[in-house]
């Protein structure tokens, strides 16, 4: 085949997105309800984009050069980036509507840090990476600071902006350290140099750098200042997005480098993976306890699944990539499932801000309080729910690899985690609630579709784990080399 | 293929719970609605328990009813289920009992009654998954399950502290079953299988291994159970749990501890299991004397008889651990019997608070003469609790001593104390509630023993003392069991009729 048309097979998601973004920016601009036709647009992008992953088949090859992989973990990585933008959307409508927030730009922005992850996820040289983490951060920045009229949003904006850029500049200078000791940037050179001898000072700062700006992408501790701010800052539909998408790619990114081109130098980059995970799982654990705003103890919530997901990377082998890619599905789903329980109560004109908002939720609204609790328990990780499953099988794969203490401590944060998803749940049905007035506004019927979908998905996957399992593992045998 | 009589005693309850969770309507007749639903799903689950029962094969020592499915295929975890004889009376209890719990909160449950069946229907689920799995991980998913029903339930229908009692029920359990997980996944790595039918007989663990699978599942088992000095859940736990609550929890929820022990140290850990045999008597032994002395202090009813229930445990690990076949079947005598004692005594005491509302043992005096059936009721309880010939609770004490001095009579004689003070703190209660004068006008104006409560109370005491007189109708199921657990020979599975 023509070495242009193989390239511009592989690349077609990504160009749908590219094209879509651009179209939608177009369309937004020019019409007079740009939110609405840019919306459906990103919609129609999404489901290209989809298609094109589905039917283009994973060879493995490498296009652009040495730059651009399709493998089949990548196919599976951003098939799940595009459902986690598809949520968002889905997630976003009602919400911008309230705060007024209902621009074009919105769907543009989510289209292209999706083109960015995608991008990150399959890229094989460092250059391209960067590119992919910029387009992405860049766009993440914006949405942050979204709704701009609203003091606290646009803090968490600059404050993501400023704390970012710094991490930017750190992976950009672990790689220019890299090219300086090595003299490339492909990640398939990088192998060859790295794994035929002892790093060196220079690579080992390299690895340093660039572990510490991807683990601030992905808001694993001590990296994590951020997250808690931003992510009360930003508009709900936002913070999930920030709470789902960019752990895939983040995750993918670190998996793919620390078990490819960096893996000959295991021994720099384990006890730098190790103490991360231990913090993350620590802090994720011990510091939400003391919330009192949702979206804030969610964050922390978030850095101790990040925790789990950086103890999947460090198990590596087959085992531990299918566990993190298993863990990533089920993390998306149920986080897509809490905000938008979060979001259906704010939609119906609840407030959803403060943990004591939720009062007495169990009698004012059964139903979203069950399906919020069904989720609460998922994160925790409590059978018969997902959430158990996926840790699970992280647990399986780290014992299998020997860290048996990291595991423990695993255990042991899940327990001090259980606490306070417990008392989210206590809240909503053990306390007395403090308004009696009922807001009878009729429930939106995206997200209710969204939270049935993934209430469901959180249950049946416990039962039939194949369905997650299988995929997970089959993409797993197309990681490392 | 035959009929998948354990899945579907696992799913009727689960349904009913669905059924529940569907009435709409009134708030009256659907509590109405909610309450017969869950008795006759409970009813059906019970009938179907019996039928497992006589159909069960005694002189089998494998696992029978057998079913087996693809659950999880990369990992290689298999749905697995089945019964021998010593869990199958676990399955019939849950069903049994159940049903007394559903039949005490008829009247005394008034607030969100739908979901409070729905509560107890999935947790029978729960109790029902965790006696009949082989499967590791399926039998993990079961034992963390039932902590979710039992949450809600003491934390929504329980008493004043009630939400710290469930804070520390759901965290404390859940510290011990997670280095469980973590003791279950080291099978795995180690053996390759979490099928326990593959792994009792045919997988040996190595010593270096089975010590700190021992130590994992002791702690969590010990938590369960639970053993002196990681207990302290448990008063707490009773005596906020709504009546039901605390039925479920001493009948079945304790019994999951030491059907861990049974189950997991002693038949798959057998070396580690004889090795830290002395500490685990020692812990028993101080469990006895230790918690009936607290027992005999307390003022609050129902905190005496959780403290006696920690007692009781004690008895359990102390012929467990014996390693002789009079101890283990003492053991399992003292589970199948304080499981229908401690719940018929909690039953009393929910009899007692419908009426007063009040759990302080001075509260109350002279019902000896103002309710004299419930008195007798009563008494014969508090009798099986003591331990007297001709009770249930007597076979099984006096087995599991029998054992246990065989191996380590020092530790026994300790124990025997216990037996002592634990007629002392029974004979003390029953003393302040039933003889004297009566403490108040209101206790002279309690009623006696209704229809109702008879249905709760009958089956009970029928069970209490065919246990005393003829324990073999129940020792018969096990005794094959408990042979393969001493003298082990590999045994052909899924023999199933």
């Amino acid at each position: 085949m023509n070495v242009f048309l193989h390239d511009a097979v592989c690349f077609a998601p990504e160009l749908v997105l590219l094209i879509g973004a651009l179209g939608a920016l177009i369309a937004g601009t020019y019409l007079q309800n740009g939110y609405a036709v840019a919306q459906r647009l990103a919609y129609i992008t999404l489901a290209g984009a989809l298609i094109l992953l589905f039917a283009i088949p994973a060879t493995g090859a490498l296009s652009f050069g040495l730059n651009f992989a399709h493998t089949s973990a990548t196919q599976f990585a951003k098939i799940w980036v595009m459902v986690a933008c598809v949520g968002t959307l889905m997630l976003s409508h009602h919400a911008l509507g309230r705060l007024q927030a209902q621009r074009h730009e919105f769907p543009v922005l989510i289209l292209l840090s999706a083109l960015g992850m995608c991008l990150m996820i399959s890229a094989r040289d460092f250059m391209a990476l960067y590119v992919g983490i910029e387009l992405q951060s860049l766009a993440l920045y914006i949405l942050a600071a979204f709704v701009r009229h609203n003091e606290q949003s646009a803090e968490a904006g600059l404050k993501y902006f400023i704390l970012g850029a710094l991490s930017s500049g750190l992976l950009l200078y672990g790689i220019s350290l890299l090219y300086g000791a090595t003299g490339t940037i492909q990640y398939e050179p990088l192998m060859h140099f790295i794994s035929s001898g002892a790093p060196n000072m220079a690579v080992t700062l390299a690895i340093v750098f660039i572990l510490s700006a991807l683990a601030f992408k992905i808001s694993a501790a001590p990296f994590h200042m951020w997250t808690p701010d931003v992510y009360q800052g930003a508009a709900t539909p936002i913070t999930a997005f920030f709470t789902t998408a960019p752990k895939i790619a983040g995750a993918m990114v670190l998996l793919q480098l620390l078990h490819g081109p960096l893996a000959g130098a295991s021994a720099v980059w384990l006890q730098i993976l190790w103490a991360t995970a231990a913090l993350s799982l620590i802090v994720g654990a011990f510091a939400a306890l003391m919330q009192q705003n949702i979206k804030r103890l969610l964050a922390y919530s978030t850095i101790n699944h990040v925790g789990f997901l950086l103890m999947a990377i460090l198990a590596g082998g087959q085992d531990g990539y299918a566990a993190l890619l298993t863990y990533l599905v089920i993390y998306v789903i149920i986080s897509l499932g809490a905000f938008g329980a979060i979001l259906l109560l704010q939609q119906q004109g609840d407030a959803a801000e403060q943990l004591t908002d939720l009062r007495g939720l169990g009698k004012r609204r059964p139903r979203i309080a069950l399906a919020f609790t069904v989720l609460m328990f998922a994160l925790a990780g409590v059978p018969p729910t997902a959430g158990f499953l996926s840790k699970m099988y992280v647990l399986l794969a780290v014992m299998h690899s020997g860290y048996a203490w990291l595991a423990a401590l695993g255990v042991v944060t899940s327990v001090v985690a259980a606490f306070y998803y417990l008392r989210i749940i206590k809240i909503m049905y053990f306390d007395e609630a403090t308004t009696s007035v009922i807001p009878n506004i009729r429930p939106s019927r995206r997200l209710m579709i969204l939270l049935f979908v993934t209430v469901i998905l959180t249950l049946i996957l416990m039962l039939a784990p194949s369905a997650v399992i299988a995929p997970a593992t089959l993409a797993a045998q197309s990681i490392g080399y | 293929m035959q009929f998948p009589i354990l899945s579907v005693l696992t799913i009727i309850p689960l349904l009913g719970a669905v059924f529940i969770a569907t009435l709409r309507g009134d708030e009256a007749i659907v509590a109405k609605n909610a309450r017969w639903t869950a008795l006759w799903t409970a009813l059906i689950t019970f009938i179907l328990s019996l039928v497992l029962l006589c159909n069960f094969n005694a002189a089998d020592a494998g696992f029978q009813f057998m079913e087996r499915a693809v659950w999880f295929a990369p990992a290689n975890i298999y749905y697995v289920r089945g019964v021998d004889g010593i869990s199958i009376w676990f399955v019939v209890a849950s069903a049994l009992l159940t049903i007394s719990a559903i039949l005490a909160s008829w009247n005394s449950i008034t607030t969100r009654v739908p979901m409070y069946h729905m509560a107890l229907m999935v947790l029978l689920t729960m109790m029902i998954g965790v006696f009949s799995s082989l499967d590791l991980i399926l039998l993990f998913v079961f034992f963390e399950g039932v902590l979710l029903p039992m949450f809600f339930i003491i934390g929504i229908w329980g008493g004043a502290r009630r939400i710290y009692s469930s804070y520390k029920f759901f965290l404390y359990t859940m510290l011990g079953s997670l280095f469980m997980l973590l003791a279950m996944l080291t099978i795995y790595v180690q053996a390759g299988s979490t099928d326990l039918t593959v792994l009792i007989n045919h997988h040996h663990l190595p010593m270096s291994v089975q010590v700190w699978l021992f130590a994992a599942f002791f702690l969590s088992f010990a938590i369960k159970s639970p053993m002196w000095p990681v207990h302290t859940w448990l008063p707490d736990a009773h005596v906020e749990a709504p009546t039901a609550g605390s039925v479920i929890l001493a009948g079945i929820l304790l019994k999951m501890g030491g059907y861990g022990f049974m189950r997991f140290c002693i038949q798959l850990l057998p070396e580690a299991s004889q090795l830290f045999a002395p500490l685990v008597m020692i812990l028993s032994a101080i469990a006895i004397i230790y918690t009936s002395l607290v027992a005999l202090a307390q003022q609050d009813m129902k905190k005496m008889i959780a403290y006696s229930s920690v007692a009781h445990m004690g008895f359990v690990t102390l012929g467990l651990f014996s390693f002789t076949h009079q101890g283990m079947d003492g053991a399992m005598l003292v589970m199948l019997s304080h499981t229908i004692v401690s719940a018929a005594l909690f039953l009393c005491i929910g009899f007692m608070y419908d009426r007063l509302h009040t759990r302080e043992i001075s509260a109350y005096g002279g019902l000896s003469a103002i309710t004299p059936n419930f008195a007798i009721v009563f008494m014969i309880f508090m009798l099986g609790s003591v331990g007297l010939p001709g009770t249930s609770g007597f076979v099984g004490e006096f087995l599991s001593m029998l054992g246990a001095w065989q191996t380590h009579p020092t530790i026994t004689a300790f124990a025997a104390i216990g037996v002592i003070l634990g007629a002392a703190y029974m004979l003390r209660l029953y003393r302040a509630c039933c003889f004297g004068v009566p403490a108040t006008q209101d206790v002279r104006r309690m009623k006696d023993i209704t229809p109702r409560e008879w249905l709760i109370f009958a089956p009970l005491l029928v069970i209490v003392i065919w246990m005393g007189i003829y324990p073999t109708t129940f020792s018969n199921v096990y005794q094959a069991n408990l042979q393969n657990i001493l003298n082990p020979h590999p045994v052909q599975h899924g023999v199933a009729r």
